[in-house]
């Protein structure tokens, strides 16, 4: 232990004398400004920010800075003097020009113990492959990067959270990326839209919470036995699927029969067209009893197929207590046919039970009271028997004789529940 | 809420949590002053399980390093994260007001008894509020606040500047918050 000189100043020193643990813990909530001009305190303080376990240079950094500095040769200066393990490192790169240095940093970084990488670059940049032996990542954060997975990759044993926004990767790559990251719990995949990924296989043992953008093929579950949490927009449309009859070949069956610890499903229509894809069968030939809250967006009920997969997962899930939907309604009105066919449907299935006993909310947004979504409500209404909550959100703001009219219909509407209220938003406060 | 229903009252009660909230600890502070607290929460301080663990309590835990204001402070923190009913929301607000009352002092004798306890959460707060003291400021502000002498010659100083003349712009003015 160093000893220091005895001060007989009224108010002693006493942040100089903290233990190095609590320096550097203190250090690390600071910015890199804030943490290098420590050095110049005293002598005491000279090195003591050069162990700061997280090296930050994010937009805060960049904003902070003078123009007339370059942050290439500002991040050099800070690794050479950086002593011990670097935890955390973030990086945005906002310029579009070339960054020689960026892979000579991953390279330093590679031995440096690092635990949570942020990469996040403003024009599509290619990385070394120097990145593929961080062994000690728990989170990677990359936004706009091409990577190319090295046959050598061994996989990441110790990463729990992925985040890849506009990521470029050969398809086949990034099944093999995941399926290598065994320790995976979370993963938010962004695909940009030049590079749809057309289709993706999840072999993740341990997710927990997967979401994913821009997907436009099939999402085969391999392994996801644990999957509680799924939000997923596809960009697949009408006139990429089929969905004839006879349920054989079902893709409801085939994807949801993977997901035993679903609790939460978010999906937009592309997706439940998927699903549709291959027959929706009535109700699927086992429960996902875990199924708590389930988030929908349909095309305005202009597919049948739309309704008879919402109506296949409610009816799937004994359990659920939330249900949301909203109507995206074609730029084009729905035929009078097409319509029609909905009402059918959706009127024969009053016969048929559905087993809604835990629904206590159900929320519609954009609703526009055509007649497939009044029976809808209808259906739901007769068939939840501790619903508490019904919100519609009407699509016109503002009171309207025609929304009175709607407001009217649903009042009268037979309630399975005595407490059920229904809210009647006519105004855009959502 | 949530967290009432995965455990509610008398079902699936593991029944050696139980007895740690009923049995007490009495820990004793560097000025001998006693106090009782519960077992579950004094264990939230590792080196205190630890010691529980080892059995070599007997009864009373002697804390030499840590004096009877600070150890009062230390087991109110504690009492409120062993709480039963308390939402993760409701001690996150607890803390934020926990440590934004204390005065530079406090905060070091704090600091110092949970990293001697290693309470981790009590930690990172505390350090997180010494840094906010620390976040924008001038040199010289900061060592008036943490009465830090300077012992480098203005020579020196200068030179030193001049190597980081980037970490040198746009810090606040010098008032106090």
């Amino acid at each position: 232990m160093e000893r220091t000189r005895v001060r007989r100043s009224f108010e002693a020193d006493r942040i100089s004398k903290l233990p190095c643990n609590v320096i550097d813990n203190i250090l690390k909530f600071l910015s890199l400004h804030d943490a290098v001009r420590t050095s110049i305190l005293s002598r005491g303080w000279r090195y003591k920010w050069v162990t700061i376990p997280f090296l930050v240079f994010d937009w805060d950094f960049r904003l902070k800075l003078d123009r007339k500095y370059n942050v290439e040769s500002i991040i050099y200066q800070i690794l050479f003097l950086h002593k011990g393990p670097i935890v955390k490192f973030t990086l945005f790169l906002a310029d579009s020009g070339l960054c020689p240095g960026l892979n000579n940093w991953l390279h330093f970084l590679s031995d440096h113990r690092v635990e949570e990488l942020t990469l996040k670059c403003v024009t599509h940049r290619s990385i070394s492959h120097h990145l593929f032996t961080f062994d000690h990542l728990k989170h990677l954060y990359l936004v706009n990067v091409e990577l190319r997975l090295p046959s050598t990759f061994k996989g990441f044993g110790s990463l729990v959270r992925l985040h890849l926004s506009g990521v470029q990767f050969v398809p086949e790559d990034l099944d093999r990326f995941i399926a290598k990251c065994p320790m995976l719990e979370y993963m938010d995949l962004r695909i940009p839209v030049d590079h749809m990924l057309s289709d993706l296989v999840i072999d993740a043992p341990n997710l927990k919470s997967f979401h994913i953008s821009g997907i436009r093929g099939s999402v085969y579950f391999k392994n996801a036995s644990c999957l509680k949490e799924m939000s997923i927009t596809s960009c697949l449309t009408a006139m990429d699927t089929t969905s004839e009859p006879g349920d054989n070949n079902s893709n409801m069956i085939k994807v949801l029969g993977q997901l035993s610890s679903i609790t939460s499903l978010k999906s937009n229509r592309g997706f439940l067209l998927y699903l549709a894809s291959g027959g929706v069968p009535q109700k699927l030939p086992f429960n996902l009893n875990h199924m708590r809250v389930l988030v929908l967006d349909v095309a305005g009920f202009e597919h049948t197929s739309e309704v008879r997969s919402a109506l296949c997962l409610i009816r799937s899930s004994p359990n659920l207590q939330r249900f949301e939907i909203t109507m995206n309604h074609p730029l084009n009105t729905p035929g009078v046919d097409r319509l029609e066919a909905t009402i059918q449907f959706l009127k024969a299935q009053q016969k048929y039970e559905i087993p809604l006993r835990c629904l206590e909310i159900v929320k519609m947004f954009i609703f526009s009271g055509v007649k497939p979504e009044m029976e809808f409500v209808k259906l739901l209404l007769l068939s939840a028997p501790v619903l508490r909550k019904l919100e519609i959100n009407y699509m016109h703001p503002g009171v309207t004789e025609k929304g009175y009219k709607i407001l009217k219909e649903l009042l009268s509407l037979p309630r399975a529940s005595t407490r059920a209220e229904i809210i009647f938003q006519d105004r855009y406060d959502i | 809420m949530a967290r009432k229903n995965r455990n509610p009252v008398g079902k699936n009660v593991d029944p050696e949590a139980q007895k740690k909230k009923t049995r007490t600890l009495t820990l004793k502070s560097s000025d001998g002053q006693e106090f009782s607290i519960s077992e579950s929460a004094a264990v939230l301080s590792i080196a205190i399980e630890n010691m529980v663990e080892d059995d070599c309590a007997g009864g009373v835990i002697p804390l030499p390093l840590v004096d009877g204001g600070t150890l009062a402070r230390v087991i109110t923190y504690l009492n409120k994260h062993a709480e039963d009913g308390a939402s993760d929301e409701e001690k996150r607000k607890f803390d934020e007001e926990f440590v934004s009352g204390m005065e530079m002092g406090v905060l070091f004798d704090v600091v110092l008894a949970a990293n001697y306890l290693d309470i981790r959460g009590l930690l990172r707060e505390v350090r997180r509020r010494i840094a906010d003291r620390m976040k924008n400021k001038s040199v010289e502000w900061v060592r008036k606040t943490f009465h830090i002498e300077s012992d480098f010659t203005p020579e020196e100083e200068e030179q030193m500047k001049k190597e980081f003349a980037w970490a040198w712009e746009g810090v606040d003015s010098d008032v106090d918050d």
